[in-house]
């Protein structure tokens, strides 16, 4: 009988469940809900792999959030964001969502308007206007300190004098600062990620590279398979900068290749790509199969990379820290065409922004 | 230096087991006691732990006092999944405290983490009929909780 198992053993039950647990059995009772929402619980789910969520690209569809742990997924409606047109998320971390609600052309002379929102606590903070900015270019967000519990945002854009700025936002001080100057250079598309004090976004003729204490900018070739044609995705994964590279030959995809990019010195000149794995031939094929002219999603989520080809209900997961691969069949088949940004969204109970 | 001699177990309905010295051990408690006691003909008491329970924890302990040294990983998972797979919510949750009665740490573990298993995909009223758990929640503070956590408690998205 449950009700003759010592509290100690009880305890290790519920440890001994997966993340979503922690939250669900919260309305078994008074007693679970006082255990599962403890500091105890609270601190192993902040601790443990983050969910993947995917985020529409500026459409007004939910989210939806992969579970590593119960291998399911959820819908997660973001409609407690105040949006008067569909958002563009440009990042995560510790749990919160950078959104930017103004993308629309018809909005274009107002400033930007960035909110960092918590999608598991419903809950959403309107960032203040920024100082120079007046079109963003790039933007991301980043966790502060070892505890995570500070986060800043990061925007690279264009002046009202048409100069590129770097603004810096700390949710410490709940200000904006001006962080340099920036070449003004066509930034790909708006991912830019953080890692080590340092900005990375993909840019024609390969990767910018800011370190933003000392204000050097560096271009990265990026890197070459060969002959053949590699056409990179820039993705972070535990605070290493990765390309995920499809490696293309007349439209058609014939490998998958991701690398690390690794600096011999600070000022970044010195700089190797080191090969971390190629996708293997037993899960190329189908991979490739379903990729619609070599098109392909992916994500880094905690140590874990997760690809999708564009046409496939199966998602492949490689732990980067295990060097394993392995496969999700489950992935909705009515979302299978939409456009997703692949983000991790770590697990922050009771983090409620105001 | 390995004991040859075989060690009695009574459980608590008297019952009498005898068991080889190595497998016994695997018990913290039984290791302990006899490391002071040495091998004795008297059988040692387990107040706590009924022989249908006593039983299954020596078959566990039987498996495993070899299965270190000479058996594969993956084997000895597959036998530790075998031996939990038809055990009914009662006899895992007894073999759970003998388990941690008589300190045997993996079948511990084992134990824990199957009862969690089973009920990991379970909703909070399945948890309460399966537990024998009364919903004290008022209506008001489960929609709370349950509004709180939306996330949680959404169906998952089908294939």
């Amino acid at each position: 009988m449950w009700s003759d198992l010592p509290e100690h053993l009880k305890e290790r039950v519920m440890e001994s469940l997966p993340v979503d647990c922690f939250f669900r059995f919260r309305a078994v009772c008074k007693i679970w809900n006082a255990l599962l929402s403890s500091e105890h619980f609270n601190s192993m789910a902040r601790n443990s792999q983050p969910f993947l969520i995917l985020c529409p690209f500026k459409t007004q569809r939910p989210a939806l959030i992969y579970s590593f742990f119960t291998h399911t997924w959820r819908p997660i409606s973001l409609s407690f964001i105040p949006y008067v047109c569909p958002l563009n998320i440009g990042g995560s971390a510790s749990g919160l969502l950078l959104v930017d609600i103004q993308t629309n052309p018809w909005f274009a002379r107002t400033s930007p308007v960035l909110y960092v929102c918590n999608p598991l606590s419903k809950t959403c903070l309107r960032l203040p206007g920024m100082a120079c900015v007046r079109s963003i270019m790039a933007k991301t967000i980043a966790p502060v300190g070892a505890k995570r519990d500070e986060y800043k945002v990061m925007v690279i854009g264009r002046s009202i004098r048409d100069m590129v700025f770097l603004e810096v936002y700390n949710s410490a001080s709940k200000s904006w600062k001006f962080a340099g100057r920036i070449p003004d250079v066509v930034i790909r598309n708006e991912s830019m990620i953080y890692s080590k004090g340092c900005l990375f976004c993909m840019i024609d003729g390969g990767m910018m590279a800011y370190n933003i204490e000392q204000g050097i900018t560096t271009v990265v070739a990026m890197p070459t398979a060969g002959a053949h044609n590699v056409w990179p995705r820039l993705i972070c994964c535990e605070s290493r900068v990765i390309v995920v590279g499809a490696i293309e030959e007349n439209y058609s995809l014939k490998g998958v290749i991701m690398w690390e990019v690794v600096f011999h010195d600070e000022k970044m000149k010195n700089y190797v790509w080191e090969e971390i794995v190629k996708m293997p031939d037993s899960l190329f094929d189908e991979f490739r199969r379903c990729s619609n002219l070599g098109w392909f999603q992916c994500g880094g989520v905690g140590d874990k990379i997760c690809l999708r080809a564009n046409v496939s209900t199966e998602m492949l997961v490689y732990d980067v820290s295990r060097g394993s691969w392995s496969r999700v069949f489950n992935f909705p088949a009515d979302l299978r065409y939409v456009s997703m940004r692949y983000l991790p969204l770590e697990v922050m109970p009771n983090t409620r922004l105001s | 230096m390995v004991k040859e001699c075989k060690v009695k177990l009574k459980s608590s309905d008297d019952k009498i087991f005898e068991v080889d010295y190595a497998v016994a051990i695997q018990s913290q408690i039984l290791n302990n006691t006899l490391g002071h006691t040495g091998c004795t003909d008297s059988a040692l008491p387990l107040h706590n732990v009924s022989s249908q329970i006593l039983a299954k924890v020596i078959d566990y302990c039987e498996y495993h006092v070899n299965a270190s040294s000479t058996i594969s990983e993956k084997d000895v998972k597959m036998w530790d999944q075998e031996f939990v797979k038809h055990l009914d919510q009662a006899t895992l949750l007894d073999l759970l405290m003998a388990a941690q009665y008589l300190g045997i740490h993996n079948l511990q573990e084992l134990t824990c983490q199957t009862v969690a298993d089973r009920i990991k995909d379970k909703r909070p009223e399945d948890i309460r009929e399966i537990f024998n758990i009364q919903n004290d929640l008022t209506p008001e503070e489960e929609e709370e909780i349950r509004c709180e956590n939306e996330w949680a408690f959404e169906e998952e998205v089908s294939p």
